[in-house]
């Protein structure tokens, strides 16, 4: 089906490739249906595209890439959504980037409300991480960058 | 609201299964035990409110700044 998106504009999406939030998300509980898009101009990132609202879109990332220790009870949620003996390899866990700032050396992630997504059942949650080393602003390029400026 | 004054050690009930512990209070910090389903949601309200900030500010990102991301890392990654 044809799907006007918020960054790519009008595309043919996969409709069996759409994502159900059940809860929704804070602030945007009303909207349940996402889909995740993928395009070479945005590696790493990803869109995660509202499919019940056009001008609703939020970039996310494999928080791994940029913090290999990132560690968060999934087990909670996998009984929420009841996914107990699901295959691993269908969970995706994706953070939330914060891109609002003109300058790439701004970006931030959020750490605390990552998204857990199941691939097979295209369910997702969001979770919400209660552990003080986790920000809702972590700047995903802090310590490259600072490499980077003090090796000049 | 319903206002209840307790003591440490006492306990108030909320419904058959939850169950709420007053275990400390010292300087102005109140220490609680939560006994509660394992389906029940406990946080920190602050915790739900950076989630929801977070998500609405995250909301705004444009285009323009992600292709610029992705283009800082690509090139980043190459001078690594």
């Amino acid at each position: 089906m044809e799907l006007m998106t918020r960054q790519f504009g009008a595309i043919n999406i996969d409709e069996t490739k759409i994502i159900t939030m059940p809860k929704g998300m804070p602030g945007f509980s009303d909207l349940k249906k996402f889909i995740i898009l993928d395009h070479d101009a945005i590696r790493p990132f990803h869109s995660f595209q509202c499919v019940d609202d056009n001008e609703l879109a939020f970039i996310i990332m494999d928080p791994f890439l940029f913090m290999t220790d990132y560690s968060v009870d999934i087990e909670p949620y996998i009984k929420e959504m009841e996914w107990e003996g699901d295959d691993a390899e269908d969970l995706y866990l994706y953070v939330i980037i914060n891109a609002t700032d003109p300058d790439p050396r701004h970006i931030t992630a959020n750490m605390m409300g990552p998204l857990l997504i199941n691939i097979k059942r295209n369910l997702g949650v969001q979770m919400m991480v209660n552990d003080r080393r986790y920000s809702n602003k972590y700047f995903i390029f802090n310590e490259k960058v600072k490499t980077k400026e003090g090796g000049k | 609201m319903l206002i209840l004054s307790r003591k440490v050690g006492e306990v108030i009930k909320i419904g058959d299964d939850i169950a709420l512990h007053v275990v400390d209070i010292s300087k102005g910090f109140v220490k609680l035990g939560i006994e509660a389903p394992e389906n029940i949601t406990i946080l920190r309200e602050e915790v739900y409110e950076r989630i929801l900030e977070a998500n609405i500010e995250s909301a705004q990102s444009g285009i323009a700044g992600l292709f610029k991301a992705a283009d800082f890392l690509k090139n980043h990654d190459k001078k690594e």
